[in-house]
This record gives structure tokens, sequence and C-alpha cells, in this order.
């Protein structure tokens, strides 16, 4: 599985005694994946405690309690996911802020619903309303084959703080964002097969 | 032999230059590029004390310029026809030469059966060959230093031709014209860009630019399925619809921790009905989370982990590896397993305290260590 962290064994493991059980994701402690893992974990336990998740039976809980808690784990995911990695890349520092500026909002009008993920993404809103809008003029696209293309933007859309970055930074933004994305799933997807309760 | 004839009338007898040696090195240098300039400067002749060899800043080896002088008649046309035979191609390199051979048909008109004029020409030479040997870092050559040590040229495969190159040699100051005149305005540091290719920085920059792009496109290109994708406008469509995907597949899981599959599904099917341009990505990972229990996958994985320790530990371990999972020893197992299907209170300190310590048994411990009920009681199962 591709993923930015580097997972070796311990090698006291060929040597251990068979019968062993299955564990998930063992890795260095220092990756980004365990580092994910720990955050996520984490915010998941303060969310779990917060709001308890609704018993088997759909009747119980409304719809509009799981989604809300539907998008706060999704935003615990990618708030811990921007965390791990850090100050080290433009599209995590976005994230981050992003985000910082969303939950405020939410906070400001409970009743609007935070910007979703999927959605076309605008820059951060700052407290008093105002839409902050980050444009850079795209000289460098002019006379080469990325003139014409529409993915350009919807990719810049995508990725978060792709707005500003040129094309080069994009790119390179985008490959780092990808593994990211991949390790967050592979984490996440573990972790939903280990707790199926 | 009009120039070897003009230089000897300018030259006195002072030189006790052996042109015998002379003529052997010319008639050898056919066969032997880079053995005649060894000759020609390792029988230095300091014959010639009026010189004076350090002329300004444009002899940088002084000595070695001098010395150079020293073999100044029969050696100059030679000279001229190994730069030539240095810059292969390229129509700067031409005019380079034709103007060293201007100058030096220059000096040598000037000059007035003085050495001096004899020097002048030679510098002339010598920066010609000095601009040129700047110049002609892409005619294959290596760069000529006239202070010592002295690097032969790059032996050309222009040997046959030497002979010719001489004979035009010898025609060009004659044939020469003006327009050599504005090739002296040319700086000498200027990069020597491939044939067809323009050199002013904004090109460069741009194909640089280009590169680097292409290169990253590719970085990329490894990191996607599907990505044999020769267009790069389908390509950059793989890639948003792979990111796409990926948010998808959180969007989904994110969905799963509510817990039970009855909550889950209702939603998944206004997800996969509002996100349903997975392709072939979305069978992976949407279907699993909603309707397939967790245990059942898990199962099978671990009875192929089974089977394949009885064969190999270490392609079992590369499957785990490749699946995310470890092995981890049955203490901690067991420890973890009453912490979660208990209750989900205590799961907090738990976790945590796992999380705390590290080292804990043979395999780092991260903090997503879980065990798996189900699982176990079937490894146990099929091991006994």
């Amino acid at each position: 599985m591709p993923s930015s962290s580097s997972s070796f064994l311990n090698p006291h493991i060929s040597s251990m005694n068979p019968p062993v059980r299955l564990m998930a994701s063992c890795t260095t402690p220092c990756s980004l994946r365990t580092r994910f893992a720990l955050r996520f974990l984490k915010t998941l336990v303060k969310i779990k405690r917060s709001s308890p998740p609704p018993p088997s039976s759909s009747s119980n809980s409304s719809p509009e309690k799981t989604r809300r808690r539907t998008q706060r784990i999704k935003r615990a995911a990618y708030s811990s996911m921007a965390r791990a990695v850090g100050r080290r890349r433009a599209w995590s520092q976005a994230l981050m802020l992003k985000l910082k500026f969303s939950v405020k909002r939410t906070n400001q009008h409970p009743s609007l619903s935070p910007t979703k993920m999927g959605g076309p993404q605008k820059a951060p809103r700052k407290a008093g309303g105002r839409i902050l809008v980050i444009k850079r003029k795209n000289s460098l696209v002019k006379g080469s084959p990325w003139r014409g293309c529409s993915g350009v933007d919807e990719l810049r859309r995508l990725v978060p703080g792709g707005e500003s970055m040129g094309l080069g930074v994009l790119l390179e933004e985008t490959a780092h964002f990808v593994r990211c994305l991949e390790t967050q799933v592979s984490v996440m997807r573990s972790i939903a097969d280990c707790f199926p309760c | 032999m009009d120039l070897n004839s003009l230089l000897n009338k300018n030259v006195t007898g002072d030189h006790q230059n052996p042109p015998l040696h002379e003529a052997d090195d010319l008639d050898i240098a056919a066969g032997d590029d880079h053995d005649f300039l060894d000759q020609m400067f390792s029988t230095m002749n300091p014959s010639w004390p009026d010189l004076n060899p350090a002329d300004g800043p444009e002899l940088p080896g002084g000595n070695s310029a001098g010395q150079f002088v020293a073999h100044f008649d029969e050696s100059l046309p030679v000279l001229a026809s190994k730069l030539r035979l240095q810059q292969t191609g390229g129509g700067a390199s031409m005019m380079l030469q034709q103007q060293q051979l201007m100058m030096m048909g220059r000096g040598l008109e000037s000059s007035h059966g003085d050495v001096t004029g004899v020097d002048e020409s030679v510098l002339a030479l010598y920066n010609g060959f000095a601009g040129s040997t700047h110049g002609g870092g892409g005619g294959g050559g290596q760069p000529l230093d006239l202070s010592p040590p002295f690097h032969h040229p790059h032996p050309q495969g222009g040997t046959p031709s030497f002979g010719a190159q001489r004979q035009a040699v010898k025609t060009a100051p004659a044939a020469s014209e003006s327009p050599m005149a504005a090739s002296t305005g040319q700086p000498r540091q200027r990069t020597r860009a491939r044939r067809g290719q323009a050199t002013d920085p904004h090109s460069i920059a741009e194909r640089l630019r280009r590169e680097r792009i292409a290169e990253r496109m590719k970085a990329l290109q490894e990191l996607v399925p599907n990505a044999n994708k020769t267009d790069k406008a389908s390509m950059l469509d793989e890639i948003i619809d792979y990111v796409k995907f990926l948010q998808l597949q959180v969007k989904v899981l994110s969905l799963s921790r509510l817990g039970g599959a009855a909550a889950v599904a209702p939603l998944v099917a206004d997800i996969s009905s509002e996100g349903g341009d997975g392709g072939d990505y979305v069978q992976n990972g949407g279907g699993r989370s909603s309707s397939e229990s967790a245990g059942d996958t898990l199962t099978m994985t671990e009875q192929q982990v089974a089977k394949l320790i009885e064969e190999d530990m270490g392609s079992a371990m590369q499957y785990l590896q490749g699946k995310g999972l470890c092995l981890m020893p049955i203490s901690l197992a067991t420890a973890i397993s009453t912490v979660t299907c208990n209750s989900g209170r205590p799961l907090a300190g738990q976790v945590n305290a796992l999380a705390a310590s590290n080292g804990d048994g043979p395999t780092s411990p991260a903090a997503s260590a879980m065990t798996v009920q189900s699982a176990s009681e079937a490894k146990d199962a099929s091991r006994s």
C-alpha cells in the first residue's frame, strides 16, 4: 500500500512463536502514518465521549445528528492529518487555516453547516463574514500546453491552498496530498475494520 | 603559404626556433592531434626576450603566452586549424574563428617588421582562442587553457579534414570580410545553446519550468493508478478523479464510525448516488464499509496469513505489510480486546495508555493497535 511512512518490521518478529494475533498497522513511531493515527484516534475518542455513538437501531438518533457527527469525524480526520504533516507543506497549512476558520464560522452561526471538503473550496473566510479570495495571476500558464486545461483549475479547487500556487508547486503538493490521503484512508479503514461495534 | 612568408618577413632571425621540428610537428599532427600541441609547448623557447608576455589582462599566463609566441611562425595557422577542429559546427564558432583570423591578418598587416606587431596578432589570436574556448563547449571540445598546465583539445574525428582545413585557414584571411567585426561585440561568456534553440534567458527558464512540470507529472503518474494515459489532459483528469475518490472514501469511512451497519446503510445509499464517479475505484472502497461485516474480510486475510506463515515467514510478513497489518503478542491483544469489547468508556484511558507505552513488545506499538476478537478465535481454531 503506498504510504509516505516507512514501515519496517522488528527483527524479533521472525523469532516469535506462533500463535500470534493479527493486529493493525505497525510502523515506526515517527512515520506520518503513526502520527496521523495517534491524533485521529485521540480526536475520535473525544468525539465518542462527547456525543455517544447511536445504538445499532437507526431509529434512535435523528438523521441530522448523525450527519453532524459524520461531519465532525470527517473534519477530525482532515485536521489530524494536516496537523500530522505540520507546516512542512503548503497544503497542510492552508487546510489547517481553512478548518480553523470553518469551525469559527460554525460557532458563530450554528445553523449553517461548515464547508464541505468535497465541494468547491473557497479561501478561508474572515470572522467578519467577508470572503478573502487569494487569486494568483497565472501568467506562467500563458504559452505552455497547460493553457486550455480546465483540469488545472479543478485541481486547484481540490487541493487545499491550491488557488495561489504555481503549476509546478501545485503538482508537487498534489503528489504529497494524494499520498497523505491514501494513508488516511488506510488507517481509517483498519480502524473501521477492527472496531465493528 | 602567404601567411607564412609574411610572418617570416616580420620575424627576424633572433629565435632559434627549429623549423624542422615544426615541420615534423605539422606532418605528424595529421594523425596525432593532441601530441602536436604537447610538443609545441614542450619545446619552450624563451628566445624572444624583448617580447613582453604580460600584456595587460588579456594574457593570464604570461610565460606560456611568451612561449606560445616562440613558435609563432609555423604554429599560428596550425593553431587556427586546431581551433577549427575543436569546434564542430555552429555558426558562431565559424564566426569566431574567422574573427580571429581576421584579427590576425589585421595585426600582420599593420606590423612593420616589428615584433610587437606580431605580438598583437598573437594576442588577437589568443583572444579569439580564449573566446572560442569559452564558446566552444558545445562543440564537444574541451576548453583550452593557455595557463599551465595545458590541456589538449579533445581529439576530434576531423583528422582527415585537417589538411583541407589548413587550406581553408590559409585562404580565410583573404576571403573574410567585415561581418567579423560584428561578432567581436559578442560577449565571450555566452552559453552555447544547442542548435535550433534560442539562447535568451526567457526561453531557457521556460524550458526548465516545463521540464520541472513534466517530471512532477511523471511522479504523480506513479502514484495514481490507471496512469497509462499519455495525454496530459487525460492524466490530469485521472488525478482529479483519484483525489475525489479518496475524499469520498474518507467521507464514507467517517460514516461507518457511527457504528452499526444499519445506521450506515441508508446514508451510504445517498453517498453512492451523489458521488458515483469513482469508476472502478468505488467497488473497492464503498461497498465494503457498508454491506460486509468487517470480520469476514479479516478472517480471509488471516487464513491467508496462516498459510503463508507455514511456508515462509518473510512472505507472510510482506503480505501483512501490504495490507497494513502486523503481528502482536497475545497478552497485548487480550488486554486491548477486553478494553474494547466491554465498553466504550474505558477505551479512552486504555488507548491512551497503550499509545504512551512504547516498546511494549517485539513490535512497536502504534496507537491504532486493536484486536479482532473473532479473528483471534478463528485463528486459535485453525491452529489447534
